[in-house]
């Protein structure tokens, strides 16, 4: 009796281990279905001809459904303008190098990281006269490096992976 | 812990044990065979239609240039295991078809539509032609050729009602002189919300009726309320079990090895309204009515016909008088019920043949038989009172 | 004896279903002549669609596109044209739907049409709906299967014909690895459900034994 016992909870716990690995393998193909297809993956390249660019004048292009902003900065560029602390920042130490190499020219992400609005460039600048990424939604303020200096933003604006091939930028 | 929050909830909904009674205690008859397990299995498939038609949805677009295009290009070659949401829904409608019909059959063989119950019948036939409205809707969306014809041809059934204003009627359905954009966004409308959600509302009413009235037994004896000869329903889900998991590995054969049966090659080419095809011909679940609409002189003695199968299925339980039930018990029945059978799936094959002059005499001829199936219902009841009072 | 009266139709709705479900009720009128499936075993279906994706682009592009592969008429060359048309495949990745092919290239398409009576179709779901042999007898001599068309006869020799074919299928149906690849997982589905119908009959077979539940 007892043998017969445990061949039932045997036969049933199977039964439902096999009829659960079904279910859970039908949902995969719904849920990969869901996923962005390549066309849409092949937006996460942006090129971007540097040569027509002007110092501290704003170009913005799409990168992944999003604007990208490159900005060519003039020669010896300092973050002095923008307080002391500056150059400490996480966002500088990625930037510095990035000017040295692209000739001048950095992208960085055209997001607002408080709430995903698009930053304004004010390039005659706010309350000091000095250029800042200005966010209109709920008034985030950016270096032109994208360093959170005022406003609710929690963390930098992004600086995406770049580099220089020619006078093409290639982002992503 | 585990307990009280079923408590909690339970005294609260009470659904627990609406379930319990309708599906754990339900008592149906012992001996129960395939044919019982096809509701379920209709249940399981129009599930499947739901499903695979929400993912479908998403990446579809009704609209006259860019409908198919989205169907056969998006859905199937750019969306990851779009393909396979495609099949699912393209064969899953062709086996929801296929079950609709072997149930119903299986109703009429035994017996099912006899008192006390009518009204499962009749909500039976009304999914049915709830059904059939939504393949129709549904096909006309890929925008392939024979989605163009098939709805312009439907759309023009109307006419053939010698009234005036049926020509208006038509235009009415359309939306304008020919199937065209109005046309797809209103059939898109009725395809993805109102026929399915009417047919949700349908399916729970004839499973509510056929809980009240029971089952009866193969023989066709009356065992519902009888303890001795049922047994409870959750015994009889796991021999179910076993059926839909073998219907569902045939279902996983169209759908990987072999989905062009119910995908029609035809219709891979863009809808074109100048451009009949040259062999047209519907989905095999309508071809036996085309092929009766074909055959049959004259265009609106052709859609009487076609509409007199209907009808006549829906007469079913006035038109047969006799008390017994279940053709096992009934040898002259159980004959003609052959004959309909045979009739039904011979208009349906010819039907997608293309139209010579023998497919009309055979149409004409298998229509007689089918229709004399019906006809044959009250002389077989009448036969069978005399043999009974003889005994 | 109730077994017994279950085979006619059993035997009926079977037949039914198999007729319609086997392809056996569509015969194809054209065929691929024997000597052209000879060729098609040799040179391999990798190397056809390798060489028809050449034929295709520089012979039957001057008038179809096949937009599934991305593959437009010869107009869009045009230096009037080529502009629009760049800018356009860069919007929409490469792809354009129907209603942006035919409403910027209204003009060319119209062009097309006062040339050959009707505009040369889109080919991308073509060898579907024709089917193989059709599509072959087509290319191979348009006046054959089409009479009075006015797509001139491109001289193609079996294997190029074979090749353009093999081609145009690739933009309808999936490669030879996608299809083993489904016929895998297929296999594997089908394997799962048979599985599954033994565990549920053995179950079943131990519940309704200990449970004294009869047939």
């Amino acid at each position: 009796m007892g043998d017969k016992i445990s061949r039932r909870k045997f036969l049933g716990r199977a039964t439902c281990v096999a009829g659960g690995i079904g279910a859970v393998s039908a949902v995969y193909p719904a849920v990969a279905s869901l996923a962005p297809d390549k066309a849409a993956l092949a937006q996460s390249i942006a090129k971007f001809d540097i040569s027509g660019l002007k110092e501290l004048k704003l170009a913005t292009i799409p990168y992944k459904g999003k604007p990208l902003f490159i900005m060519k900065f003039p020669a010896g560029f300092t973050p002095k303008k923008w307080g002391g602390k500056a150059e400490e920042s996480i966002n500088y130490k990625i930037f510095k190098p990035l000017l040295a190499k692209q000739k001048n020219v950095v992208a960085i992400i055209g997001v607002c990281t408080h709430l995903g609005c698009i930053p304004i460039w004010e390039k005659n600048g706010g309350k000091n006269g000095i250029p800042v990424y200005y966010c209109p939604c709920h008034g985030g303020v950016y270096t032109p490096w994208g360093d959170n200096i005022a406003g609710p933003p929690p963390i930098p604006l992004h600086i995406p992976k770049q580099k220089l091939v020619g006078n093409t930028l290639i982002v992503g | 812990m585990n307990q009280s929050v079923k408590e909690w909830f339970e005294s609260r909904t009470g659904l627990g044990r609406i379930f319990h009674k309708e599906m754990v205690e339900y008592r149906v008859p012992k001996g129960l065979t395939l044919p019982y397990s096809l509701g379920m299995l209709a249940v399981l498939f129009f599930v499947i239609q739901i499903i695979s038609g929400i993912f479908v949805l998403m990446y579809y677009k009704p609209d006259a240039k860019l409908a198919f295009d989205s169907v056969n290009y998006t859905i199937v070659q750019v969306v990851p295991w779009g393909w396979f949401l495609r099949s699912l829904h393209a064969v899953g409608a062709g086996f929801f078809m296929a079950i609709i019909y072997t149930h119903m059959f299986t109703g009429v063989y035994y017996n099912a539509y006899k008192n006390p119950r009518q009204l499962i019948w009749i909500t039976g036939w009304v999914i049915y032609m709830v059904t059939i409205l939504l393949v129709l809707t549904g096909y006309l969306l890929p925008q392939g050729q024979l989605s163009y014809w098939a709805s312009e041809v439907v759309s023009e059934m109307p006419t053939a009602i010698p009234l005036d204003i049926m020509d208006k009627v038509s235009l009415w359905i359309k939306g304008g002189f020919s199937v065209g954009d109005i046309t797809i966004t209103r059939f898109f409308a009725l395809h993805v919300v109102l026929l399915p959600l009417l047919l949700i509302v349908l399916v729970f009413l004839h499973m509510q009726f056929f809980h009240q009235t029971g089952v009866t037994s193969a023989d066709g004896r009356e065992v519902h309320g009888n303890e001795k000869e049922t047994v409870p329903f959750i015994y009889v889900t796991l021999k179910e079990g076993v059926i839909i998991a073998i219907v569902l590995a045939a279902f996983s054969y169209f759908i990987f090895f072999n989905p062009a049966p119910f995908t029609p090659s035809a219709n891979f080419a863009p809808a074109d309204p100048m451009r009949t095809p040259a062999h047209i011909a519907p989905e095999w679940y309508l071809t036996a009515f085309y092929e009766i609409f074909r055959s049959i002189p004259g265009k609106f003695l052709g859609f009487m016909a076609t509409n007199m199968f209907l009808i006549f299925l829906l007469l079913l339980p006035i038109l047969d008088t006799s008390k017994k039930k279940s053709a096992t018990k009934r040898p002259l029945f159980y004959f003609m019920y052959l004959l309909f059978l045979l009739s039904f799936a011979v208009l349906s094959i010819e039907g997608t043949q293309p139209d010579t002059a023998q497919s009309i005499v055979i149409g004409q001829v298998f229509f007689f038989i089918n229709m004399l199936f019906f006809v044959s219902l009250p002389v077989i009841a009448h036969f069978e009172k005399k043999k009974e009072a003889i005994q | 004896m109730k077994f017994l009266r279950s085979i006619p139709i059993v035997i009926i709705l079977g037949g039914l279903f198999y007729a319609l479900w086997s392809g056996i009720l569509e015969p194809s009128e054209w065929k691929v002549p024997q000597s052209a499936e000879i060729i098609k075993a040799k040179v391999g279906e990798a190397q056809l669609i390798k060489e028809g994706s050449k034929i295709f682009k520089t012979s039957c592009a001057a008038c179809h596109s096949l937009r599934y592969k991305k593959i437009y008429p010869f107009f869009v060359n045009a230096p009037n044209v080529k502009p629009l048309f760049k800018i356009l495949m860069k919007e929409h990745n490469g792809f354009l739907t129907r209603d942006v092919y035919e409403s910027a290239f209204a003009l060319q398409l119209e062009g097309l049409k006062a040339a050959f009576g009707s505009v040369p179709p889109d080919l991308s779901t073509a060898y579907v709906y024709l089917g193989e042999g059709k599509l072959f007898n087509i290319i191979k001599n348009p006046q054959k299967v089409l009479p009075g068309t006015k797509m001139p006869n491109m001289q193609l020799n079996d294997k190029q014909v074979l090749a353009v074919s093999a081609f145009m299928k690739t933009a309808i149906l999936p490669t030879a690895k996608e299809t083993s690849r489904r016929h895998l997982i297929g296999i594997i589905v089908i394997i799962f459900f048979i599985i599954l119908a033994i565990l549920l009959a053995l179950y079943r077979k131990v519940v309704f034994e200990e449970d004294n539940i009869e047939e």
